[in-house]
């Protein structure tokens, strides 16, 4: 008789965020800040143009 | 007769907050000054952090965009302004903060920085400026006559 695998673990489900999970996350991308207000001028001029 | 404004407010614009995950940096380095301390308030309206929320998903990911929401949602206090309103300018205004961070220039232009005195008690600088010029320990010490012991949270938590 086998004997059943449990898959659930209850540490794993709750998952707290924090800064340095997220910045750690971040890292991989590739940008700088004239890159973030190019691209958020772009969406605020979409937003105003779709208003 | 309007609140004045608190100078342990600070609102920073989507691209600044933006810039504190995908950069690092100045935005970085500012927002943690906020975040290592409890008794300065990060203001932000829904609509910008939608702001910050659609740029960080545009540049990295829509899940990790989805985290920084959340988290931000339980950082900071929410003000509501009229859409259509600039969501840095109006979180700063509705929200009675004295400081606003963006790199938009703009914003933090001597021009500008002319046409809004007069009108707003609203401090718009850099994260750079910023750094240079906002001082916890002399504030706190204004704010509640107490000696500063310094930092009294973790930025990273």
């Amino acid at each position: 008789m086998s004997v059943p695998v449990v898959l659930f673990s209850p540490g794993l489900e709750e998952t707290t965020v924090s800064w340095a999970a997220l910045f750690e996350r971040a890292e991989s991308v590739d940008v700088d800040e004239e890159l973030v207000r190019a691209t958020l001028d772009r969406l605020r001029g979409e937003d105003g143009d779709a208003a | 007769m309007a609140t004045p404004p608190d100078p342990a407010s600070v609102v920073a614009d989507a691209d600044v907050l933006a810039a504190d995950l995908l950069v690092g940096g100045d935005a970085r380095k500012a927002l943690d000054v906020v975040r290592s301390h409890s008794w300065i308030e990060l203001v932000a309206s829904d609509l910008l952090l939608d702001d910050a929320e659609a740029t960080i998903a545009a540049l990295s990911d829509a899940d990790l965009a989805a985290d920084w929401r959340e988290l931000m949602e339980e950082e900071c206090r929410h003000v509501a302004h009229p859409a259509g309103d600039h969501p840095g300018l109006a979180s700063a205004l509705h929200g009675d903060a004295a400081h606003l961070l963006s790199f938009d220039p703009n914003l933090t232009s001597a021009a500008a920085g002319v046409e809004l005195q007069g009108r707003v008690s609203l401090s718009v600088r850099t994260p750079e400026a910023f750094l240079a010029v906002f001082d916890a320990a002399s504030l706190y010490e204004a704010l509640d006559e107490r000696e500063y012991d310094g930092p009294d949270r973790d930025p990273r938590s």
